[in-house]
């Protein structure tokens, strides 16, 4: 039974940025009770709407912040709590992108610099440029690119781009929240066929945030509905998306937008 | 007849021609979506009818509203037909409506300027508005500010002034893009009560293809600041004939709640460029995969049916010629 610890462990985290707390007041929680495991190689959907804690839970399984209570572990040792200086090799470990790659992409630096930078850090630099030509080509961008600023590229581009810095410290575990939630349709697959193929070829483990139930049906193998900062359910994604237990999955499912026909529309508008 | 009437409608900024020749039609009660990626012109064709376009842009051609050309009157005239006979819905409410004043009086604001209601005759409008596009306790939220509201019920807001004058069109840019799905859909259900009860003609700017089957009546594709293809939303949903709507259509029925799930997903090769970038002939060109060397022309915007498409080798009507390139760059 007792097999290697899982990569990432979350024991009942909660979270409030309630400052009544100390007080002795019943503080709001971001997120109460959560409890998580997540395998080598799984891909991992964490979903919810805004507000449900998505984020705050992205942001403490990557040591961005603290859990009020509870505790995250990374391969059966603790993390949460842990001063920056003791995280360095966490931080080569696990990577993270943002929903908006504008605003996590420092404009006033070419993107040779923005993907060199944390390998620089970790001091993981060999040969730097042709690090940063493989980091390229593996999200697809030509090598002229490493030339440019931010601003000079699509938003599906920049998002290339932060994927490109996350990869470069090869980190077993990526956590992305929200990451195509800003852009069209066609490139928003783009996206996607690339995360997949990047979970594929380097195998790491995947820990995807979304609203998007459609976008998590394709991705990920599993997935967690949070509600209010609780877990409401989890499970395979076949088994929750053919059969959800919890009402408010339920709801999520069928809030989403589907194409249909007139015919199937059944409204007497016309 | 047209409710709004788009002719030849351009848009320019320093000599780039943004927005090229767009034309279509929107009836009363009808509703008609504007799809395209980002870029493609949509926003900037919604804001040029209602004479909103930032400073250093101008719009030619006609946007007519009965019979009075919005391009046409003052900007008097532009201000008055503003709000009482076309209203517009902004993705982003927050940019719309002013924080510094109570909602209430902005919802009862047009009724003020278009209707010469009092202030206390538009304090009552204003909440029997709120009360329509379901926002609770009415008379209360009526006192609240635009930072005291959640993103849908802003968005309501919107709506509420928006019908306040029982326009006769309603342009609404990305209503529901920056909302979570379940508050989406509580919207999109409202949007399409009131435009029903209204009877108003709706113009609706989206992205996404699921939104358009469930709310909308006909389809208007641009890409590169042009109208591409037109047809009903059963022929356009079905079969696409311009390649571009086509590839739109494959890439959002891929990803779905009922899909299949690790099958690479049928993308549109690149991405949009920028204003100034689209390569000359066809804007599609370097990126269809049916692009052939004809295609160094712009072609036509040629009507079938109820159908009118800009393409030389349109999907399922002919083969396409010698010539195409597979990988869809022709460089
Ligand atoms: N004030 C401006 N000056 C110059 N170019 C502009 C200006 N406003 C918009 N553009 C350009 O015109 C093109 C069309 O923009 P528009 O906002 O209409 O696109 P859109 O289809 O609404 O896209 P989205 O889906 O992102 O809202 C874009 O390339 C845009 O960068
Ligand atoms: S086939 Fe030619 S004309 Fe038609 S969309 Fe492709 S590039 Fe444009
Ligand atoms: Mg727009």
């Amino acid at each position: 039974m007792s097999g290697p610890p899982a990569v990432l462990e979350v024991r009942s985290v909660a979270k409030t940025y309630d400052p009544k707390r100390r007080a002795g007041h019943e503080p709001s929680w971001a997120l109460r009770g959560v409890n998580l495991s997540v395998n080598e190689g799984d891909t991992l959907a964490i979903v919810g709407e805004s507000g449900s804690g998505k984020s705050t839970l992205a942001r403490i399984v990557t040591a961005l912040e603290r859990p009020t209570e509870g505790s995250v572990l990374y391969r059966g040792e603790t993390v949460s709590g842990r001063r920056e200086r003791d995280l360095r090799d966490f931080r080569r470990r696990v990577q993270i992108v943002f929903q908006d790659p504008m605003s996590s992409l420092d404009p006033r630096m070419k993107v040779h610099d923005i993907l060199a930078e944390p390998l620089r850090s970790l001091g993981l630099v060999d040969n730097e440029r042709e690090q940063v030509r493989t980091l390229l080509a593996s999200v697809e961008l030509p090598d002229s690119a490493a030339a440019r600023y931010p601003h000079e590229f699509s938003g599906g581009q920049r998002q290339r781009i932060a994927i490109a810095r996350a990869l470069g410290p090869s980190p077993e575990l990526l956590v992305a929240d929200e990451p195509v939630s800003a852009l069209d349709v066609s490139v928003r697959a783009q996206i996607l066929n690339l995360l997949s193929g990047l979970v594929a070829d380097l195998g790491f483990t995947l820990l995807f945030v979304s609203h998007d139930m459609a976008v998590v049906r394709h991705l990920c193998r599993s997935v967690m509905v949070l509600y209010q900062g609780e877990v409401v359910e989890q499970g395979p994604t076949d088994a929750v998306f053919k059969d959800p237990r919890a009402e408010y999955t339920r709801s999520l499912l069928d809030a989403a937008p589907r194409i249909r026909h007139r015919r199937e529309r059944g409204d007497a508008s016309s | 007849m047209a409710a709004l009437s788009v002719r030849d409608l351009s848009v320019r900024a320093q000599g780039l021609e943004l927005v090229r020749d767009v034309s279509f039609e929107v009836h009363s009660g009808e509703r008609v979506a504007l799809i395209g990626e980002s870029g493609s012109g949509k926003s900037l064709t919604a804001m040029a009818i209602v004479g909103l376009l930032g400073r250093g842009l101008s719009a030619s051609g006609e946007a007519r509203l009965g019979d009075e050309d919005l391009l046409g009157v003052s900007e008097r005239r532009r201000c008055q037909l503003r709000g009482d006979r076309i209203a517009l819905i902004f993705q982003d409410p927050m940019t719309a409506l002013d924080p510094t004043m109570r909602i209430g009086r902005q919802v009862g604001e047009a009724l003020r300027q278009h209707r010469g209601l009092s202030r206390r005759q538009a304090a009552e409008a204003a909440v029997k508005l709120l009360a329509r596009v379901e926002i609770p306790d009415p008379a209360r939220y009526a006192h609240s500010y635009p930072h005291q509201l959640s993103g849908g019920l802003r968005q309501r807001v919107m709506m509420a002034i928006a019908i306040s004058c029982d326009p006769d069109v309603i342009l609404a840019d990305e209503p529901t893009t920056a909302l979570d799905v379940t508050v989406q859909r509580r919207v999109l259900e409202l949007l399409d009560r009131l435009v029903r009860e209204e009877g108003s003609a709706l113009l609706l700017i989206t992205h996404d293809l699921a939104v358009v089957s469930e709310m909308c009546d006909r389809v208007v594709t641009m890409y590169g600041g042009r109208v591409v293809e037109s047809g009903s939303v059963e022929s356009m949903l079905t079969a696409p004939q311009h390649p571009y709507t086509d590839a739109l259509l494959a890439a959002s029925s891929a990803v779905s709640i009922d899909g299949a799930s690790g099958e690479p997903l049928p993308a549109i090769a690149g991405s949009v460029p920028a204003a100034g970038q689209f390569p000359p002939g066809c804007p599609y060109r370097d990126r269809c995969p049916r692009a052939s060397q004809q295609c160094t022309t712009m072609p036509p915007l040629e009507a079938v049916g109820d159908r009118t498409v800009a393409c030389w080798h349109p999907v399922g009507r002919e083969e396409p010629a010698a010539g195409i390139t597979t990988e869809g760059t022709l460089k």
